[in-house]
Protein backbone atom coordinates (compact mmCIF):
# COMPACT_ATOMS: atom_id res chain seq x y z
CA UNK A 1 0.00 0.00 0.00
CA UNK A 2 2.85 2.29 0.72
CA UNK A 3 4.18 1.72 -2.92
CA UNK A 4 0.67 2.48 -3.85
CA UNK A 5 0.95 6.66 -1.95
CA UNK A 6 4.53 6.80 -3.07
CA UNK A 7 3.63 6.11 -6.65
CA UNK A 8 0.08 8.04 -6.91
CA UNK A 9 2.29 11.04 -5.19
CA UNK A 10 5.17 10.54 -7.63
CA UNK A 11 2.81 10.92 -10.66
CA UNK A 12 0.70 14.08 -9.12
CA UNK A 13 4.64 15.65 -8.52
CA UNK A 14 5.49 15.02 -11.95
CA UNK A 15 1.86 16.40 -13.40
CA UNK A 16 2.88 19.43 -11.59
CA UNK A 17 6.20 19.79 -12.96
CA UNK A 18 4.98 19.06 -16.55
CA UNK A 19 1.83 21.55 -16.44
CA UNK A 20 4.06 24.27 -17.28
CA UNK A 21 5.74 22.56 -20.13
CA UNK A 22 1.75 22.22 -21.69
CA UNK A 23 1.67 26.11 -20.89
CA UNK A 24 4.43 27.50 -22.55
CA UNK A 25 2.84 25.85 -25.55
CA UNK A 26 -0.47 27.47 -24.50
CA UNK A 27 1.40 31.33 -24.15
CA UNK A 28 0.03 31.56 -28.00
CA UNK A 29 -3.70 30.51 -27.52
CA UNK A 30 -6.45 33.87 -28.22
CA UNK A 31 -9.05 34.41 -26.61
CA UNK A 32 -12.23 35.34 -28.89
CA UNK A 33 -13.97 38.42 -28.18
CA UNK A 34 -17.32 38.82 -29.16
CA UNK A 35 -18.42 40.92 -32.38
CA UNK A 36 -19.52 44.77 -32.27
CA UNK A 37 -22.86 44.33 -30.93
CA UNK A 38 -21.59 42.38 -28.36
CA UNK A 39 -17.98 44.18 -28.37
CA UNK A 40 -16.53 44.51 -24.55
CA UNK A 41 -15.61 47.67 -22.70
CA UNK A 42 -12.88 49.14 -21.41
CA UNK A 43 -13.28 52.30 -19.11
CA UNK A 44 -10.29 54.41 -17.31
CA UNK A 45 -11.99 56.40 -14.77
CA UNK A 46 -10.56 59.43 -12.68
CA UNK A 47 -9.38 62.46 -11.72
CA UNK A 48 -8.03 64.69 -14.77
CA UNK A 49 -5.74 66.33 -11.77
CA UNK A 50 -5.02 62.30 -10.66
CA UNK A 51 -0.77 61.36 -11.81
CA UNK A 52 -2.17 57.92 -11.30
CA UNK A 53 -4.70 58.32 -13.86
CA UNK A 54 -2.87 59.42 -16.52
CA UNK A 55 -0.30 57.22 -15.68
CA UNK A 56 -2.86 53.97 -16.43
CA UNK A 57 -3.82 56.10 -19.40
CA UNK A 58 -0.47 56.46 -20.72
CA UNK A 59 0.09 52.40 -20.62
CA UNK A 60 -3.40 51.75 -22.38
CA UNK A 61 -1.22 54.25 -25.77
CA UNK A 62 2.51 52.58 -24.48
CA UNK A 63 1.99 48.86 -23.55
CA UNK A 64 1.84 47.01 -26.98
CA UNK A 65 -0.59 44.35 -25.18
CA UNK A 66 -3.11 47.15 -23.60
CA UNK A 67 -2.98 49.04 -27.07
CA UNK A 68 -3.51 45.74 -28.70
CA UNK A 69 -6.82 45.44 -26.43
CA UNK A 70 -7.97 48.90 -26.28
CA UNK A 71 -7.92 48.93 -30.58
CA UNK A 72 -10.38 46.14 -30.09
CA UNK A 73 -12.97 47.07 -27.43
CA UNK A 74 -14.85 49.96 -26.94
CA UNK A 75 -12.64 52.51 -24.87
CA UNK A 76 -13.65 55.30 -22.95
CA UNK A 77 -11.58 57.72 -20.83
CA UNK A 78 -14.05 58.75 -17.72
CA UNK A 79 -12.93 61.89 -16.10
CA UNK A 80 -14.59 62.74 -12.84
CA UNK A 81 -15.79 65.81 -13.70
CA UNK A 82 -18.22 64.96 -16.48
CA UNK A 83 -21.72 64.13 -16.94
CA UNK A 84 -21.05 60.66 -17.78
CA UNK A 85 -18.71 59.70 -14.91
CA UNK A 86 -21.29 61.67 -12.39
CA UNK A 87 -24.48 59.45 -13.68
CA UNK A 88 -23.23 56.50 -14.95
CA UNK A 89 -19.65 55.88 -12.64
CA UNK A 90 -19.84 57.45 -9.51
CA UNK A 91 -22.58 55.30 -8.30
CA UNK A 92 -20.81 51.97 -8.77
CA UNK A 93 -16.74 52.63 -8.42
CA UNK A 94 -15.24 51.87 -5.06
CA UNK A 95 -12.03 54.40 -6.03
CA UNK A 96 -10.48 56.39 -8.38
CA UNK A 97 -8.82 55.56 -10.67
CA UNK A 98 -10.62 52.28 -11.61
CA UNK A 99 -10.22 50.21 -14.46
CA UNK A 100 -13.23 48.26 -15.62
CA UNK A 101 -13.37 45.36 -18.38
CA UNK A 102 -16.71 44.73 -19.28
CA UNK A 103 -18.41 42.25 -21.67
CA UNK A 104 -21.42 43.67 -23.99
CA UNK A 105 -23.78 42.66 -21.92
CA UNK A 106 -22.55 45.12 -18.70
CA UNK A 107 -20.56 42.29 -17.06
CA UNK A 108 -17.63 43.27 -15.25
CA UNK A 109 -14.74 41.06 -16.13
CA UNK A 110 -12.08 42.97 -14.67
CA UNK A 111 -12.38 45.66 -12.13
CA UNK A 112 -9.14 47.10 -9.83
CA UNK A 113 -9.88 50.88 -8.23
CA UNK A 114 -7.44 52.89 -5.82
CA UNK A 115 -4.54 50.83 -4.10
CA UNK A 116 -5.77 47.30 -6.10
CA UNK A 117 -4.58 48.65 -9.00
CA UNK A 118 -1.32 46.64 -10.66
CA UNK A 119 1.85 48.88 -10.49
CA UNK A 120 3.10 48.06 -13.75
CA UNK A 121 1.70 48.06 -17.25
CA UNK A 122 2.40 44.53 -17.32
CA UNK A 123 0.67 43.28 -14.49
CA UNK A 124 -2.63 45.28 -15.65
CA UNK A 125 -2.21 43.45 -18.94
CA UNK A 126 -1.25 39.78 -17.15
CA UNK A 127 -4.17 40.51 -14.74
CA UNK A 128 -6.61 41.61 -17.15
CA UNK A 129 -6.10 38.82 -19.39
CA UNK A 130 -6.20 36.25 -16.50
CA UNK A 131 -10.14 37.30 -16.25
CA UNK A 132 -10.73 37.33 -19.73
CA UNK A 133 -9.40 34.06 -20.03
CA UNK A 134 -11.21 32.55 -17.14
CA UNK A 135 -14.45 34.45 -18.14
CA UNK A 136 -13.90 31.89 -21.38
CA UNK A 137 -13.84 28.98 -19.76
CA UNK A 138 -10.23 29.35 -18.66
CA UNK A 139 -8.54 29.08 -15.66
CA UNK A 140 -4.60 29.82 -13.86
CA UNK A 141 -3.19 27.71 -11.71
CA UNK A 142 -3.13 29.57 -8.38
CA UNK A 143 0.46 29.09 -7.38
CA UNK A 144 1.72 30.13 -10.77
CA UNK A 145 -0.19 33.51 -10.95
CA UNK A 146 1.46 33.95 -7.46
CA UNK A 147 5.28 33.22 -9.11
CA UNK A 148 4.47 35.18 -11.56
CA UNK A 149 3.23 38.21 -9.70
CA UNK A 150 6.62 38.35 -7.64
CA UNK A 151 8.71 38.24 -10.38
CA UNK A 152 7.13 41.02 -11.88
CA UNK A 153 9.51 44.19 -11.63
CA UNK A 154 7.85 47.65 -10.09
CA UNK A 155 7.66 50.37 -12.54
CA UNK A 156 9.39 53.93 -11.40
CA UNK A 157 6.90 56.41 -11.34
CA UNK A 158 6.64 58.54 -14.25
CA UNK A 159 5.15 61.87 -14.83
CA UNK A 160 4.50 61.36 -18.30
CA UNK A 161 1.71 63.36 -19.38
CA UNK A 162 -1.72 61.79 -21.12
CA UNK A 163 -1.49 61.45 -24.61
CA UNK A 164 -3.64 62.08 -27.30
CA UNK A 165 -6.31 59.93 -28.02
CA UNK A 166 -7.13 59.02 -31.42
CA UNK A 167 -10.81 57.68 -32.50
CA UNK A 168 -10.27 54.03 -32.17
CA UNK A 169 -12.71 52.44 -34.88
CA UNK A 170 -15.64 50.06 -33.64
CA UNK A 171 -14.71 46.06 -33.69
CA UNK A 172 -16.07 44.52 -36.73
CA UNK A 173 -15.20 40.86 -36.16
CA UNK A 174 -13.72 39.00 -33.14
CA UNK A 175 -10.97 40.84 -31.83
CA UNK A 176 -8.40 38.32 -29.50
CA UNK A 177 -6.17 39.48 -26.48
CA UNK A 178 -2.95 37.09 -25.69
CA UNK A 179 -2.52 35.83 -22.47
CA UNK A 180 0.95 36.80 -21.27
CA UNK A 181 1.10 34.20 -18.49
CA UNK A 182 0.29 30.28 -19.14
CA UNK A 183 -3.28 28.92 -18.34
CA UNK A 184 -4.58 25.63 -18.97
CA UNK A 185 -8.17 24.89 -19.87
CA UNK A 186 -10.30 23.61 -17.01
CA UNK A 187 -10.98 20.42 -19.32
CA UNK A 188 -7.02 20.07 -19.48
CA UNK A 189 -6.62 19.67 -15.75
CA UNK A 190 -9.58 17.74 -15.37
CA UNK A 191 -7.79 15.02 -17.77
CA UNK A 192 -4.52 15.40 -16.09
CA UNK A 193 -6.02 14.38 -12.80
CA UNK A 194 -7.67 11.69 -14.12
CA UNK A 195 -4.86 10.53 -16.10
CA UNK A 196 -2.53 10.53 -12.62
CA UNK A 197 -5.09 8.70 -11.27
CA UNK A 198 -5.32 5.89 -13.73
CA UNK A 199 -1.12 5.46 -13.79
CA UNK A 200 -1.04 5.99 -10.05
CA UNK A 201 -4.24 3.18 -10.22
CA UNK A 202 -2.00 0.86 -12.51
CA UNK A 203 1.16 1.45 -10.46
CA UNK A 204 -0.34 0.37 -7.57
CA UNK A 205 -1.59 -2.71 -8.69
CA UNK A 206 1.59 -3.37 -10.59
CA UNK A 207 3.60 -2.95 -7.07
CA UNK A 208 0.98 -4.97 -4.81
CA UNK A 209 0.66 -7.52 -7.86
CA UNK A 210 4.56 -8.12 -7.40
CA UNK A 211 4.74 -7.87 -3.45
CA UNK A 212 1.81 -11.02 -3.42
CA UNK A 213 3.12 -13.09 -6.77
CA UNK A 214 6.70 -12.24 -7.13
CA UNK A 215 8.12 -11.77 -3.29
CA UNK A 216 5.89 -14.65 -2.13
CA UNK B 1 -5.51 5.62 3.33
CA UNK B 2 -7.71 5.21 0.68
CA UNK B 3 -9.85 8.29 2.10
CA UNK B 4 -6.74 10.22 2.00
CA UNK B 5 -5.41 9.44 -1.69
CA UNK B 6 -9.67 10.17 -2.54
CA UNK B 7 -8.90 13.44 -0.62
CA UNK B 8 -5.58 14.36 -2.36
CA UNK B 9 -7.35 13.68 -6.01
CA UNK B 10 -10.26 15.91 -5.09
CA UNK B 11 -8.08 18.83 -3.72
CA UNK B 12 -5.43 18.51 -6.82
CA UNK B 13 -8.68 18.45 -9.07
CA UNK B 14 -10.40 21.50 -7.27
CA UNK B 15 -7.47 23.58 -7.10
CA UNK B 16 -7.13 23.80 -11.05
CA UNK B 17 -10.61 24.89 -11.36
CA UNK B 18 -12.59 27.98 -9.97
CA UNK B 19 -16.71 27.70 -9.83
CA UNK B 20 -18.35 29.55 -12.47
CA UNK B 21 -20.86 31.60 -11.22
CA UNK B 22 -23.95 32.05 -13.55
CA UNK B 23 -25.65 35.49 -13.21
CA UNK B 24 -28.09 37.69 -14.78
CA UNK B 25 -27.96 40.87 -17.05
CA UNK B 26 -29.63 43.54 -15.50
CA UNK B 27 -31.00 45.19 -18.59
CA UNK B 28 -30.99 48.90 -18.81
CA UNK B 29 -34.13 50.63 -20.42
CA UNK B 30 -33.46 52.17 -22.87
CA UNK B 31 -30.70 50.51 -23.82
CA UNK B 32 -29.30 54.03 -25.20
CA UNK B 33 -29.77 55.84 -21.90
CA UNK B 34 -27.92 59.15 -22.49
CA UNK B 35 -27.29 61.17 -19.39
CA UNK B 36 -29.75 64.12 -18.12
CA UNK B 37 -27.43 66.79 -18.85
CA UNK B 38 -25.44 65.29 -22.17
CA UNK B 39 -29.37 65.59 -23.72
CA UNK B 40 -29.37 68.55 -26.57
CA UNK B 41 -32.43 70.61 -26.77
CA UNK B 42 -33.57 71.64 -29.73
CA UNK B 43 -32.52 75.24 -30.74
CA UNK B 44 -34.26 77.08 -33.15
CA UNK B 45 -35.41 74.32 -35.34
CA UNK B 46 -31.85 72.69 -35.47
CA UNK B 47 -33.90 68.93 -34.76
CA UNK B 48 -31.13 67.17 -36.56
CA UNK B 49 -28.32 68.85 -35.14
CA UNK B 50 -29.89 68.92 -31.48
CA UNK B 51 -30.54 64.91 -32.50
CA UNK B 52 -26.81 64.19 -33.73
CA UNK B 53 -25.27 66.43 -30.83
CA UNK B 54 -27.00 64.19 -27.81
CA UNK B 55 -25.84 60.73 -29.94
CA UNK B 56 -21.87 62.45 -30.34
CA UNK B 57 -22.18 62.72 -26.57
CA UNK B 58 -23.71 59.66 -25.87
CA UNK B 59 -20.80 58.05 -28.07
CA UNK B 60 -17.78 59.44 -26.27
CA UNK B 61 -17.36 62.61 -28.83
CA UNK B 62 -18.26 65.21 -26.26
CA UNK B 63 -15.29 67.60 -27.84
CA UNK B 64 -16.87 67.25 -31.40
CA UNK B 65 -20.36 67.75 -30.06
CA UNK B 66 -19.83 70.90 -27.93
CA UNK B 67 -18.47 72.11 -31.29
CA UNK B 68 -21.03 71.07 -33.32
CA UNK B 69 -23.49 72.84 -31.05
CA UNK B 70 -21.67 75.78 -31.52
CA UNK B 71 -20.90 75.72 -34.84
CA UNK B 72 -24.41 74.66 -36.58
CA UNK B 73 -28.11 75.30 -36.91
CA UNK B 74 -31.16 75.48 -39.01
CA UNK B 75 -32.90 72.81 -40.73
CA UNK B 76 -31.17 70.25 -42.36
CA UNK B 77 -32.15 67.28 -45.10
CA UNK B 78 -30.12 64.30 -45.29
CA UNK B 79 -27.76 65.39 -48.08
CA UNK B 80 -27.03 68.89 -46.33
CA UNK B 81 -26.19 67.29 -43.00
CA UNK B 82 -24.17 64.54 -44.61
CA UNK B 83 -21.91 67.02 -46.46
CA UNK B 84 -22.14 68.66 -43.29
CA UNK B 85 -20.48 65.62 -41.46
CA UNK B 86 -18.04 64.58 -44.01
CA UNK B 87 -16.98 68.25 -44.13
CA UNK B 88 -16.17 67.76 -40.27
CA UNK B 89 -14.38 64.22 -40.78
CA UNK B 90 -17.34 63.10 -38.63
CA UNK B 91 -17.97 59.17 -38.87
CA UNK B 92 -21.05 58.03 -39.73
CA UNK B 93 -23.70 55.48 -40.89
CA UNK B 94 -27.42 56.70 -42.61
CA UNK B 95 -30.04 55.22 -44.44
CA UNK B 96 -32.72 56.90 -46.70
CA UNK B 97 -34.75 54.13 -47.80
CA UNK B 98 -36.36 53.23 -44.61
CA UNK B 99 -34.23 49.92 -43.87
CA UNK B 100 -35.67 48.90 -40.54
CA UNK B 101 -32.79 46.58 -40.55
CA UNK B 102 -30.53 49.76 -39.92
CA UNK B 103 -32.38 50.99 -36.99
CA UNK B 104 -32.19 47.04 -35.55
CA UNK B 105 -28.34 47.77 -36.01
CA UNK B 106 -28.01 51.02 -34.38
CA UNK B 107 -30.34 49.48 -31.28
CA UNK B 108 -28.37 46.32 -30.40
CA UNK B 109 -25.20 48.44 -31.25
CA UNK B 110 -25.83 50.54 -28.41
CA UNK B 111 -25.33 53.99 -30.40
CA UNK B 112 -29.11 55.19 -31.46
CA UNK B 113 -29.85 56.76 -34.43
CA UNK B 114 -31.42 60.08 -35.67
CA UNK B 115 -34.70 59.23 -37.13
CA UNK B 116 -37.17 61.52 -39.26
CA UNK B 117 -41.02 61.72 -38.36
CA UNK B 118 -43.92 64.19 -38.59
CA UNK B 119 -43.67 63.59 -42.79
CA UNK B 120 -39.98 64.50 -42.32
CA UNK B 121 -40.46 67.48 -40.52
CA UNK B 122 -38.45 66.45 -37.49
CA UNK B 123 -35.74 64.62 -36.40
CA UNK B 124 -35.64 62.37 -33.00
CA UNK B 125 -33.60 60.18 -31.69
CA UNK B 126 -34.33 56.21 -31.49
CA UNK B 127 -32.53 55.17 -28.09
CA UNK B 128 -34.65 51.85 -28.41
CA UNK B 129 -35.77 49.02 -30.32
CA UNK B 130 -37.04 45.45 -29.89
CA UNK B 131 -39.96 43.18 -30.94
CA UNK B 132 -42.68 45.02 -29.61
CA UNK B 133 -41.65 48.51 -28.43
CA UNK B 134 -39.24 51.21 -29.58
CA UNK B 135 -38.32 54.81 -27.92
CA UNK B 136 -37.12 58.24 -28.60
CA UNK B 137 -35.64 61.10 -27.19
CA UNK B 138 -37.39 64.24 -28.93
CA UNK B 139 -35.17 67.39 -28.44
CA UNK B 140 -38.35 69.33 -27.76
CA UNK B 141 -38.55 67.85 -24.95
CA UNK B 142 -35.63 66.15 -23.56
CA UNK B 143 -36.66 65.20 -20.09
CA UNK B 144 -37.93 61.78 -20.29
CA UNK B 145 -38.09 58.85 -22.88
CA UNK B 146 -41.53 58.36 -25.22
CA UNK B 147 -42.10 54.56 -25.53
CA UNK B 148 -44.48 53.52 -28.73
CA UNK B 149 -45.19 50.41 -30.01
CA UNK B 150 -42.71 49.21 -32.59
CA UNK B 151 -44.93 48.68 -35.49
CA UNK B 152 -46.48 52.16 -34.71
CA UNK B 153 -42.98 54.10 -35.14
CA UNK B 154 -41.84 52.12 -37.88
CA UNK B 155 -44.85 53.17 -39.33
CA UNK B 156 -44.55 56.58 -39.00
CA UNK B 157 -41.04 56.43 -40.08
CA UNK B 158 -42.23 54.65 -43.58
CA UNK B 159 -44.43 58.02 -43.58
CA UNK B 160 -41.50 60.66 -42.91
CA UNK B 161 -39.33 59.92 -45.78
CA UNK B 162 -37.86 57.42 -44.00
CA UNK B 163 -34.05 58.48 -42.89
CA UNK B 164 -31.93 57.51 -40.25
CA UNK B 165 -28.65 58.75 -39.43
CA UNK B 166 -26.04 58.18 -36.62
CA UNK B 167 -22.14 59.03 -35.92
CA UNK B 168 -20.49 55.54 -35.50
CA UNK B 169 -18.02 56.00 -32.68
CA UNK B 170 -18.24 54.04 -29.50
CA UNK B 171 -21.07 54.13 -27.40
CA UNK B 172 -20.95 54.41 -23.59
CA UNK B 173 -20.36 51.43 -21.54
CA UNK B 174 -23.11 49.47 -20.16
CA UNK B 175 -24.21 50.27 -16.40
CA UNK B 176 -22.09 47.42 -14.84
CA UNK B 177 -23.41 44.10 -12.88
Amino acid sequence: MKGLVFLLCSVIALTAIAVPCYAVSAEERVVDLPQDQDAWYVSIVGSSRSPSYHRIVGWFSTHDGLKDLRSQVHYHQVTSNTATYRERYAPNVKALPTVRVQDGDGAVIYEAAGNELPATAEALYADIADQVCLARGCTILPWRKEIEKRLTPAEPESNETQPAVPFTPPVAGPPVIASPRAGLPVGAGVGLAILASVIGGVGGLAVQWRKTYKEG
Amino acid sequence: MKRLILILLVLFVAGCGELTVSRQPAKEYPTVNVPRELRQSNWGGSCVHATLVSLLRWQGQCETADWWRRTHGGGEVLSSISRQMDAAGVRYASTWHGDVRFLEWACETRRGAGISIRKGKHMVALVYLDDEWAAILDNKDVSQYRWIPRDELIAEWHRSKRWAITPVYSPAAPLPW
